[in-house]
């Protein structure tokens, strides 16, 4: 450098330079003329000065949008700094601990970063430690934009996100982020290997979207979706990493006209510096799904310039070109993604996975908005793998992994029957009922306090599904093994303990066990003084401790907390024991002990909360007269909410007596979506949710509520013939047929669960197998025309296809007037007499319960659409309150 | 130092042995800051260039002029001291046409700013050959920092020339690294 002098330029490019400034500024469309003027007879000058001219432009654009930022615009002073500092200390020289943070091994390094696993200190617990580069946070801004968007990606709480755990600037101005540590690869590393089997793909897709749709209803673009940021975490699912970090990095990143980070997996709009959506994060995601399949990346020039002229106008090589045995759908859900024009990609993420899923079938769909994306007639579950994209061993995981261990076991089942999905992606436990070390009682009052506050507390965890007490009662890992109960359960992860009370002092036993292996994932004992304390406490220090273990994210406090003393302590709990067992006998021992709890504590909001919901099922069963203890509940939980405003019992409660009382549909709706958002596993919550929503007439959406809740509870008949019922109404009889011969083997003594069988077995054409269990059915002790007049209605129907046309008019018969008048419709309806039915309907009074069987049941599809028949279905929406001219409840 | 700036008012060419002194100020100075200033302190290329000259210069006895050829001969430092790190950093230039090269999963950004210096340095070593005025108005307007009056008259030529030597410069430099120029619209 030295020794060249600022002199005057030589030469061609003095002949250049002249013309250059001659030209440079005069309008666009003047130029052309004098350029060709001045350059005539040298075409190489004018050849170069037309690139440089377009150069001058093309920076004098960008200068325009973003000045100072383009092309030598400034001097990156924070990477300069990085640069001389980096280098100095020979660039790898990284300290032995940040803050509070051990560093071990280096994990991995990547464009934003080094990775390490590390050891937090104060919290005794392995983490992967980003070390983040100095200059995103040199100055006093770049630091409060990067704790900003670093706050709003640690508030992300998905299972396929990475769970951060802390973001800051160590104490020597460095950032860094502390995530939690998933023993695993990453999709980078797993591509290393070659394309990913089909399957393997579409989940590891799943997983991806599940995780963007969470973070893009958050309002958070990723922006750097691409293997290296995807993690294949061992037995914990996909995880998305290192969300909102390019958006931190993002406006420091454009140096000399230029931004790091490899532009493989970059959108078109990303590649010309514009603002992006979510849309982007789909592009990117397309050409992550597209390399998986076809094990090489659908835009891979050589060199940037060519890279992104590929990207902007290129499509890529057809998938199946390179993978033949790529479902067609799936290509084609690919290609969408990789539209050059943004508007015509999916327009989110939750449709992208709703194709999916319809494609792989038998899966669940992640919450609430992706249900729309299922039409009736395709209706998910098994039913819909088999129309699915051809591919039936994606079915077969679904058939065979779940369920049947334990019912074989167990004497109920003598067949396969479908159980809910085994979930590999969202982490489930199972917590078996504490054995109790005390002489006496099995299990005592303390055990089953632990045991039920265990599954309180961890049911409120987002993204952890916990069975429910129902469905483990009388379980103990000892007697079966604990991959059988897993199993059988649908689960993960099982928890099991021990509680001991001696001389004032309570010792509690707690492991965490995976079944796959029987080994024990965590285990602590804890000794405490005997106090109503202590008995919350240590359930409450369980729970925090597995929902770290299993994903890191710790349950909500006990909402109901309110000092007790060790008599009410008890009192509620033996409430609480008696509530579940739902006969008259165990709901009004229930109330006695919730009554109890309250003389001691009367402000005691669970107790409240199990008082409410205790007098409401009295109702709901029958077992009392609604007006004579539905008033009492409402006081009840009115209590128990002004005590505790987030307890989802509460909620629960809340929203069943406003169905069983005031019939306010959306006012029940409202409280259970709270109870659920409240803890997800609250499988009355679910059950009761969906329900509701089958009788105001939004079949579609009362989809996943019911399969939340039978993956809650799979064992229980109840939740079963609900789900039976489900299916039976969104036309999928077959699926309907499992899971109410399922629902029949858990409670052999329900005729009601008998006649859904029945039902299925003639809508299927199957009239010989229909009679045969609904004979059966009512040979039950006690059955009689009068107390069950459906069952006599529906075996006529069976005799009747069956051509015994005489035994069915028998039958029919035996049901007098005193029938009610809908059941003897329901029988004209389905023999044809579409009068006769209207008729009888119109004498009947609106009784809101029946608003599904209205709606869908396929007995009155004759009639469905008759004036007078649509006319009652009015009345029914204005009898629970929706309808009647005003819009339908959000 | 002031005596050198001095002779630099006759004698342009003495800004060259201007830039020892500086650059070891500068280096010094880098490295300290970063190794002991307080989290969240600026390092601006500017903000040094300013310390250093106050620390070498008794401002109180020196022009606009003066300081003008102080800043020239601090940018060349700085550009420097940038370089020397980002060798001894091992960096690999990516050579030409190579702009908007990706990261590979290994490369850290600093890495990539470290090639991206040396490819503008190897650049504007080609541009000097060709008008070395030109690559001194990039040298000031980029590595100091440099307003286009200050270019101006540490250069000593009118601001409009500086104007059109930064406008080309860039056009020029902007090809040279491979930047993908568009039509306009």
């Amino acid at each position: 450098m030295s020794g060249s002098e600022a002199g005057p330029p030589t030469g061609d490019w003095g002949r250049l330079e002249e013309l250059f400034r001659r030209v440079v500024e005069l309008p666009e469309e003047e130029r052309a003329g004098v350029l060709s003027d001045l350059t005539r007879g040298d075409p190489s000058l004018a050849a170069e000065l037309r690139d440089l001219l377009q150069a001058h432009d093309t920076l004098a654009r960008a200068d325009a949008t973003a000045p100072d930022k383009g092309f030598l615009g400034a001097l990156d002073a924070g990477r300069a700094a990085a640069l001389v500092e980096e280098s100095r200390s020979g660039g790898a020289g990284e300290p032995d601990s940040i803050g509070r943070y051990r560093l071990g091994e280096r994990l991995g390094q990547g464009g934003m970063g080094i990775v390490y696993r590390a050891f937090d200190s104060r919290l005794e617990r392995d983490v992967a430690l980003k070390l983040l580069p100095r200059w995103l946070a040199t100055d006093e801004r770049a630091r409060k934009r990067f704790s900003r968007e670093a706050r709003a990606a640690s508030a992300l709480d998905h299972p396929n996100i990475a769970t951060i755990f802390e973001i800051d600037v160590a104490d020597d101005g460095r950032p860094y982020i502390a995530m939690a540590y998933y023993p695993g690869r990453t999709v980078a590393q797993r591509l290393e290997e070659g394309a990913l089997d089909v399957d393997e793909a579409v989940r590891v897709a799943e997983g991806m979207l599940r995780g963007l749709e969470a973070a893009h209803r958050a309002g958070i673009v990723h922006r750097d979706v691409k293997p290296a940021n995807v993690m294949q975490a061992e037995e914990r699912g996909v995880k998305l990493l290192d969300f909102g970090v390019a958006k931190v990095a993002g406006s420091a990143l454009t140096r000399l006209g230029t931004a790091p980070g490899t532009p493989a997996y970059m959108s078109p709009e990303q590649t010309r510096g514009e603002e992006v959506d979510e849309r982007s994060d789909l592009w990117s995601l397309g050409v992550v799904l597209y390399e998986m399949l076809a094990g090489r990346r659908p835009f891979s020039a050589q060199g940037p310039d060519a890279l992104i002229h590929q990207i902007r106008h290129d499509a890529p090589t057809p998938l199946r070109d390179l993978r033949p045995e790529v479902p067609a759908p799936l290509a084609s859900l690919v290609e969408r993604c990789l539209e050059k024009e943004p508007g015509s990609r999916p327009s989110s993420a939750a449709e992208v996975l709703a194709a999916l899923s319809r494609g792989r079938g038998g899966r669940l769909p992640v919450g609430p908005e992706a249900v729309h994306a299922f039409p009736p007639g395709n209706a998910g579950g098994v039913y819909s793998a088999v129309r699915g994209w051809g591919r039936p061993v994606w079915i077969l995981p679904g058939l065979a992994a779940v369920g049947l261990s334990w019912l074989l076991a167990s004497g109920v089942a003598d067949g396969a029957g479908p159980v809910g999905p085994a979930s590999d992606e969202e982490p489930s436990i199972a917590i078996l009922p504490f054995e109790s070390l005390d002489p006496g009682q099995e299990p005592s009052t303390y055990s089953r306090g632990i045991h039920d506050d265990l599954i309180t507390r961890l049911s409120s965890v987002s993204g952890l599904r916990v069975t429910s007490r129902r469905a483990v009662e009388g379980l103990r890992g000892d007697e079966r093994t604990m991959a059988e109960v897993a199993d059988a359960l649908g689960v993960r992860w099982v928890l099991e303990g021990s509680v001991a009370s001696s001389d004032g002092g309570l010792r509690v036993n707690a492991r965490l066990v995976d079944p796959r292996t029987e080994s024990q994932a965590w285990a602590r004992g804890y000794r405490r003084s005997l106090t109503a304390e202590s008995l919350q406490e240590v359930p409450g220090e369980i729970a925090t401790e597995v929902a770290l273990t299993l994903d890191a994210r710790s349950p909500s406090p006990d909402p109901g907390s309110a000092p007790l003393d060790l008599a009410t302590y008890r009192s509620w709990v033996e409430g609480r024991a008696n509530l579940e067992q739902r006969t008259e006998a165990g709901l009004r021992r229930g109330v006695e002990g919730f009554r109890e709890a309250l003389a001691r504590t009367s402000d005691h909001a669970p107790s409240w909360a199990g008082l409410s919901e205790a007098l409401a099922l009295l109702a709901n069963y029958g077992y009392e007269a609604p007006d004579a203890v539905l008033p009492e509940a409402r006081e009840a939980v009115d209590r128990a909410l002004a005590l505790a405003p987030e307890l989802a019992d509460a909620h629960a409660s809340l929203g069943l007596l406003l169905q069983l009382g005031e019939r306010d549909g959306p006012a029940s709706l409202e409280a259970l979506r709270r109870a659920l958002a409240l803890e997800p596993s609250n499988a009355r919550a679910a059950l009761w949710l969906g329900n509701l929503l089958v009788s105001l007439g939004r079949l579609e959406d009362a989809r996943v509520p019911l399969l939340r809740a039978m993956e809650v509870d799979p064992t229980s008949p109840v939740i079963r013939t609900s789900l039976a019922r489900w299916y039976q109404f969104a036309d999928s009889q077959e699926v309907a047929l499992e899971h109410a011969r399922l629902a029949a083997r858990l409670a052999p003594s329900s005729p009601f669960v008998h006649m859904v069988v029945g039902e299925l077995l003639r809508e299927l054409d199957r009239p010989g197998e229909a009679q045969v269990v609904l004979e059966r059915a009512r040979s039950l002790p006690g059955m009689n025309p009068r107390g069950f007049p459906g069952l006599w209605v529906e075996l006529a129907l069976a005799y009747e296809s069956l051509g015994e046309v005489e035994r069915a008019e028998a039958l029919l018969a035996e049901i007098d007037d005193r029938t009610p008048s809908s059941v003897r419709a329901a029988a004209e309806a389905s023999r044809g007499h579409g009068e006769e039915a209207l008729a009888l309907l119109a004498a009947s009074p609106v009784v809101p319960e029946f608003a599904g069987v209205f709606r869908y049941h396929h007995v009155w599809e004759p009639i469905r659409q008759e004036p007078a028949f649509q006319e009652m279905l009015a009345q029914y929406d204005s009898a629970w309150g929706i309808g009647g001219g005003s819009a339908p409840p959000p | 130092m002031t005596a050198l700036l001095d002779a630099s008012h006759a004698d342009p060419s003495a800004r060259e042995e201007m830039v020892e002194p500086v650059y070891r100020e500068l280096k010094r100075m880098a490295s300290r800051q970063l190794a002991r200033e307080a989290p969240g302190h600026t390092f601006q290329t500017t903000a040094l260039v300013h310390e250093a000259y106050i620390r070498l210069v008794d401002a109180t006895r020196v022009d606009e002029r003066g300081r003008a050829y102080f800043y020239a001969a601090a940018a060349q430092a700085m550009r420097r001291v940038l370089v020397d790190h980002a060798r001894r950093r091992g960096a690999q230039k990516r050579g030409g046409g190579q702009v908007a090269e990706s990261l590979t999963p290994e490369q850290t950004p600093v890495d990539a700013f470290a090639g991206e210096l040396l490819d503008l340095h190897d650049a504007l070593e080609r541009l000097a050959e060709r008008s070395p005025r030109q690559a001194r108005v990039v040298e000031c307007r980029y590595f100091g920092g440099m307003s286009i009056p200050e270019t101006a008259r540490a250069l000593e030529v009118s601001p409009r020339t500086v104007k059109y030597d930064w406008a080309m410069a860039r056009a020029w430099l902007f090809r040279a690294l491979g930047g993908e120029a568009v039509p306009a619209p």
